[in-house]
């Protein structure tokens, strides 16, 4: 069953990202007219019939565009297909990022061919009006400055795309490392647009750039074309031309602007590439030192510091820990002299004190030295009952001689029931590393160390 | 006769500060960073105002007060002053580091922007790839991230970022830029 063009064509623009995808196919590969059927029917399964619109369905399967002539030929052989080319063309226009960009043998031949037409004007035809070749080839002419005047400005459109998705994935180079983006890859992309794409259209439309092989440039075939028609009193159609060139031409500026944009991404890029490369030349002779190692399977050698790698830089040359324990000291004098032996004896002198020291002769009392029930309950009463110090060095100490104080037949012992009462207490005791001795005439007791400071920790409280 | 040093400009407590730095073989950077902002070293500042001063009080003692482009550090005089291990193991981490980054596709500037930096997974990619850790091992770098914390940050080529990162400062970014002028 037929339909109309125009609703067909809606139903292809409603649909559109399945004729997407055979677009992207043309432009992979070079623009190959022949696509893969295949390639439609995946789409049509997956974008038209998954959408249940019932006309859609009918009206867009490979037979029925082939009917309507959206698809020029369908080769069930080699199972292809070809699309209109004009369906190409109205693709592009809706998404610019798709528009295929003229390239370097694209301008050569829209070059070319309006050379050509000044040969043509200027030898073979005779500028008058009325007569058939002329106004025919006339036509012609008039036909192709708006075709080249509507690629041009598709073309800018799409460089313009291309540069926006450029500086888009170039500031998502992210310095915090979270980014996806190849720096590399977005090199690569602004060489490849700015090379091919950029340059030739840039040169295309520069007025002063001159053809090496005396050809004409498309503005001085235009220029002459132009002036055939002035000279030969035809000043209304050389204008045409005239204002038609000044168009094309104005597009100069826009594709400037998108130059410098794509320049700026493209140096800042190749500065990283050149940092890579600068980075990756010396690392490779890092390894060149490394490969001296695993030669012979030499293994657990070491990198030498004269490698020479190393060499290469004097960077932090000479670098180390000056200060080592291990050092020698001063040397002050290479032979004996008095000064030396003076030092020695001041220094070994400071260490000694003036006091006799204490030759003990008590023994250690011993952890399970016996204390009558009766002295223990009288040492914990008198405990309990004394207003304990609340700052104390050594409070071991202190006990030791308040009940040095308390009790005319004190010993050591007594001492150890002490002990075990302040450690039941475990408030504000801070034990220390020092160690201290006190003894009676019997015994010694060697203990670390317990300070206690309430008045510190009501502080920190408070705080 | 022998005109008398005139070093009354120089200050005493910073003059100690720079001898306990630079005496363990640290750098002394123009810039560092001071809660996630750069800011200007008073030591370097020290030294660049009286710089005569002490490039002669560290020749008295036998050292040579080395000037960098933003930073200062001592050697001995009398020595052979040929590449030290200390000075083989920062060479060898800033080119695993450096070679690292930018072969993942990284801005260089990762390395030296205070809001990037290398991070801990980064380090144990490093520590992972069979390649640096072949070089790890033969410079007797056993953990990469305590050697970037003793090789490194002690000595102030390097410095941590209020996120744990790690980033270069101007000693460090000295060693890629030599690199990058001779490449």
């Amino acid at each position: 069953m037929r339909v109309d063009r125009d609703i067909l064509i809606q139903l292809v623009l409603k649909h559109k990202n399945a004729f997407y995808t055979l677009l992207d196919y043309v432009t992979q590969n070079g623009g190959s007219a022949a696509i893969p059927q295949k390639l439609y029917i995946d789409q049509y399964r997956k974008v038209i019939v998954a959408s249940e619109d019932e006309m859609a369905i009918r009206h867009l399967d490979l037979e029925s565009l082939h009917r309507h002539g959206i698809f020029v030929h369908l080769d069930h052989q080699a199972e292809t297909l070809v699309m209109q080319s004009f369906l190409i063309d109205m693709l592009r226009f809706i998404d610019k990022s798709r528009i295929r960009e003229l390239s370097r043998s694209d301008f050569e031949q829209i070059r070319k061919q309006f050379e050509a037409f000044c040969k043509k004007f200027e030898n073979d035809l005779n500028i008058s009006a009325g007569l058939p070749d002329y106004e025919e080839a006339l036509l012609t002419l008039l036909e192709s400055i708006d075709t080249a005047h509507s690629k041009v400005q598709q073309n800018v459109e799409a460089l313009s795309a291309h540069a926006d998705d450029l500086g888009r994935r170039y500031e998502q180079l992210d310095v915090q490392g979270f980014s996806t983006i190849d720096n590399m890859k977005l090199l690569e992309d602004a060489s490849r647009l700015y090379e091919r794409f950029i340059k030739p259209c840039l040169e295309f439309l520069n007025p002063d750039i001159q053809m090496k092989d005396q050809g004409l440039t498309f503005t001085q075939s235009m220029e002459r074309l132009a002036s055939r028609h002035e000279n030969t009193g035809y000043t209304e159609k050389g204008l045409r031309i005239r204002y038609k060139t000044t168009a094309i031409r104005s597009y100069y500026k826009d594709i400037a602007q998108i130059e410098q944009r794509v320049k700026r991404y493209y140096n800042s890029l190749a500065a990283e590439r050149l940092k890579y490369t600068a980075i990756e030349r010396a690392y490779n002779q890092l390894q060149e030192a490394m490969s001296v190692l695993r030669h012979g399977k030499l293994r657990n050698t070491k990198l030498s510091a004269d490698a020479a790698v190393f060499a290469q830089t004097d960077y932090l040359r000479g670098l180390k820990q000056h200060s080592n324990p291990s050092d020698t000291r001063i040397n002050w004098y290479d032979t004996d002299n008095l000064q030396i032996v003076e030092e020695w004896l001041g220094a070994k002198l400071k260490n000694f004190n003036n006091t006799d020291p204490e030759v003990i002769t008590t023994q250690s009392i011993a952890a399970n030295v016996s204390v009558s029930e009766e002295r223990r309950l009288l040492i914990l009463k008198l405990c309990m009952d004394r207003q304990w110090p609340k700052q104390h060095e050594d409070l071991i100490l202190d006990a030791h001689e308040w009940l040095l104080a308390q009790l005319d037949d004190y010993s050591l012992p007594d001492l150890l029931v002490a002990y075990q009462y302040i450690y039941a207490r475990k408030e504000n005791l801070k034990p220390t590393l020092l160690h201290n001795q006190v003894h009676d005439e019997k015994y010694h007791f060697d203990y670390l160390v317990l300070r206690v400071d309430e008045d510190a920790e009501e502080s920190k409280k408070v705080a | 006769m022998m005109t008398p040093i005139q070093s009354f400009q120089v200050n005493k407590e910073r003059s100690k500060a720079i001898y306990k730095e630079l005496i363990q073989g640290r750098v002394i950077t123009r810039l560092h960073s001071v809660s996630s902002d750069l800011e200007e070293n008073e030591l370097y500042t020290e030294i660049f105002n009286n710089f005569n001063d002490y490039k002669m009080q560290y020749e008295m003692s036998g050292f040579e007060l080395v000037a960098r482009p933003d930073f200062y550090y001592i050697r001995e005089i009398d020595a052979d002053n040929a590449n030290t291990d200390t000075t083989k193991k920062i060479q060898a981490l800033l080119l695993i580091i450096g070679r690292y980054v930018t072969k993942a596709g990284y801005m260089f500037d990762k390395l030296t922007h205070p809001k990037g930096g290398l991070s801990s997974e980064d380090i144990r990619n490093i520590d992972d790839t069979e390649e640096y850790r072949e070089i790890l091992d033969a410079i007797e770098i056993k953990d990469l991230h305590a050697g970037i914390k003793t090789t490194l940050v002690f000595r102030r080529i390097m410095e941590e970022t209020d996120t744990g990162k790690f980033v270069l400062t101007s000693a460090g970014r000295y060693f890629f830029d030599n690199l990058f002028v001779n490449r």
